[in-house]
């Protein structure tokens, strides 16, 4: 089951814009964004146990990197998300080589706190980034909508084979190991400042691969992609989907993305009932939607498998 | 090579847990280190393998200082320990949680790691349990297989936390027998255990502490009868002794 299940769902993206056009096409590109966020995020929280709420912010600094390069710097789009990507990692390391030396909510608290200062700079370097007015950007293919998927696409399978062979390495043996004691791991050999800040940089990465991603199919870049709001919802779509699942992160990613234009009419209570959402997943599939329905699955199979022939 | 404990103090907020205690451990030793609860054992383990840092004195492994040194490179100096209450990967398999180790080095290639992994399997008797997660394990069998952890290193010194406890009777005499086993081929084992009549019958030397200072040490005999010893345990002050 968890061998087809990715497979259909790759099949059912690919086909995806034979059946739906402009409107829903674009609600899938943005659900893109936000799956390749929510799964990269989940790897963090999930299997390495780091709490960071910058990743918002790292998707801003790919998302400012990439625009201005184009517009500043007269780079290619792939060339600039690329440097976005970089720019995010290179930060991440900055701010993991701080922090996750010390144990506890570090990391976290500094990453919450660097979030607002990044949106405060945001807003306040006018100049450079127009404010929360926002910079216009340039479109991937002046914003042909079909491109804009694929190459979404693209990227969100990049993320999910880079981050799943990062998990089946040695790498993510260690990983896993810290997480479930980091003294044990230290004791046998385990350098756990290394291996987490190699986690954290390779995913800060991949966050700011999405902003640069989502600069050029949106075309506008604002300080409210970093507000913390932004990062509540990155938050509770992984939750939503499966912490420790970066498939199940990136589906209820692009599920929560669609029940988001469902939910128009409640404006802001949007985020209250999305709220209420996460609540009853704690409460009642921890573990996520994704693994409760694999699991679920595999007993109706089960099941079947040993009925008596009639 | 020695491993030196050289005036090593630590405390925690007013508590001192260790107060200047100094204690050699020669190549090849087999050692008890014994002492009622809170006397500072599992502390100074903690100090020795780079989990704590002493507030003054020195760790040093032959002439090298290695108080400053985080746990893994400790480990990968040769110095492996287990815990007292197991501190295995549960939601790894057992064969996982043997890997981890000799994969950290680097230098084994991995058909190298699993061959070492199924002789320690068969070293420390969970062959059959290869595929099983860790935390379906007992409590004695989480206690062999951090044994097995950290011998898949093949390490010079091993610091061993409560080893014995929870373990059944019958796999206690065994795990004794592999203790003196690894002894015989020239490890140096620093043992911390309750278990005295185990503690006795296998330490070639013991010491002992008391509310962080060490008391005695010597020959299992000559402990046995020392006055501080039975006022340690009995509550007395040796002082006064």
């Amino acid at each position: 089951m968890k061998r087809i299940f990715p497979a259909l769902l790759l099949i059912a993206a690919l086909l995806f814009p034979f059946f739906f056009r402009d409107y829903w096409l674009y609600v899938a590109i943005i659900g893109l964004y936000y799956a390749i966020l929510a799964s990269s995020w989940s790897m963090l929280a999930g299997q390495v146990g780091l709490i960071s709420f910058a990743h918002a912010a790292f998707a801003g600094i790919g998302a400012y990197t990439s625009a201005l390069l184009v517009i500043h710097g007269g780079l290619s789009i792939p060339l600039a998300m690329v440097a976005g990507a970089l720019a995010a990692a290179v930060v991440g390391l900055g701010i993991g080589a701080l922090t996750l030396r010390m144990r506890g909510p570090y990391l976290a608290l500094t990453t919450l706190a660097f979030s607002e200062i990044l949106r405060i700079f945001i807003t306040a370097e006018y100049q450079l980034t127009q404010g929360s007015i926002g910079l216009k950007v340039p479109l991937i293919l002046d914003g042909n909508k079909l491109v804009c998927y694929y190459t979404g696409l693209a990227l969100f399978v990049l993320t999910l084979v880079v981050l799943t062979f990062l998990i089946h390495s040695r790498v993510g043996l260690f990983l896993v190991a810290m997480r479930e004691d980091e003294d044990g791991a230290a004791t046998r050999g385990v350098d756990t400042v290394a291996y987490r800040l190699v986690a954290f940089v390779v995913t800060s990465a991949f966050a700011g691969l999405a902003g640069g991603y989502y600069a050029h199919v949106v075309g506008l870049v604002s300080p409210q992609m970093v507000r913390m709001g932004e990062m509540g919802l990155i938050l509770a779509m992984s939750v939503f989907g499966g912490l420790e699942s970066l498939l199940g992160a990136a589906l209820g990613a692009i599920f929560l993305q669609t029940l988001t234009e469902y939910l128009r009419i409640f404006a802001e209570w949007r985020l209250a009932i999305f709220g209420a959402l996460v609540l009853f997943t704690l409460k009642f599939a921890p573990e996520g939607i994704l693994p409760r329905a694999y699991l679920y699955a595999e007993r109706f199979m089960d099941r079947w498998l040993s009925r008596e022939p009639r | 090579m020695m491993l030196t404990v050289d005036q090593v103090t630590k405390n925690f907020g007013g508590l001192q847990a260790l107060s200047g205690v100094s204690v050699s451990f020669p190549r090849g030793e087999f050692v008890g280190l014994i002492g009622p609860n809170g006397s500072g054992k599992t502390t100074l383990l903690n100090c020795i393998t780079g989990l704590y840092r002493p507030d003054a004195g020195a760790v040093r492994l032959g002439e090298e200082n290695i108080s400053h040194l985080p746990p893994h490179r400790i480990y990968r100096r040769g110095i492996g320990r287990t815990f007292q209450i197991s501190k295995v990967f549960n939601r790894l398999t057992v064969l996982d949680n043997l890997r981890i180790p000799a994969l950290t080095e680097g230098r084994l290639k991995r058909h190298e790691v699993n061959d070492r992994s199924r002789e320690i399997l068969e070293q420390i008797k969970l062959e059959h349990h290869g595929r099983t997660n860790a935390e379906n394990l007992s409590g004695g069998q989480k206690k062999l297989l951090e044994l097995g952890m950290i011998m898949m290193t093949d390490p010079r010194f091993l610091l061993l936390d409560e080893p014995f406890g929870g373990v059944h009777p019958e796999l206690k005499s065994q795990l004794e027998e592999y203790l003196c086993q690894l002894n015989r081929e020239g490890k140096t084992i620093v043992l911390v255990s309750h278990e005295m009549p185990s503690v006795f019958k296998i330490c070639q030397r013991l010491v002992v502490l008391d509310h962080g200072v060490l008391v005695t040490e010597g020959s299992p005999e000559a402990v046995r009868s020392d006055e501080r010893v039975i006022n340690a345990y009995l509550g007395g002050n040796y002082d006064e002794a």
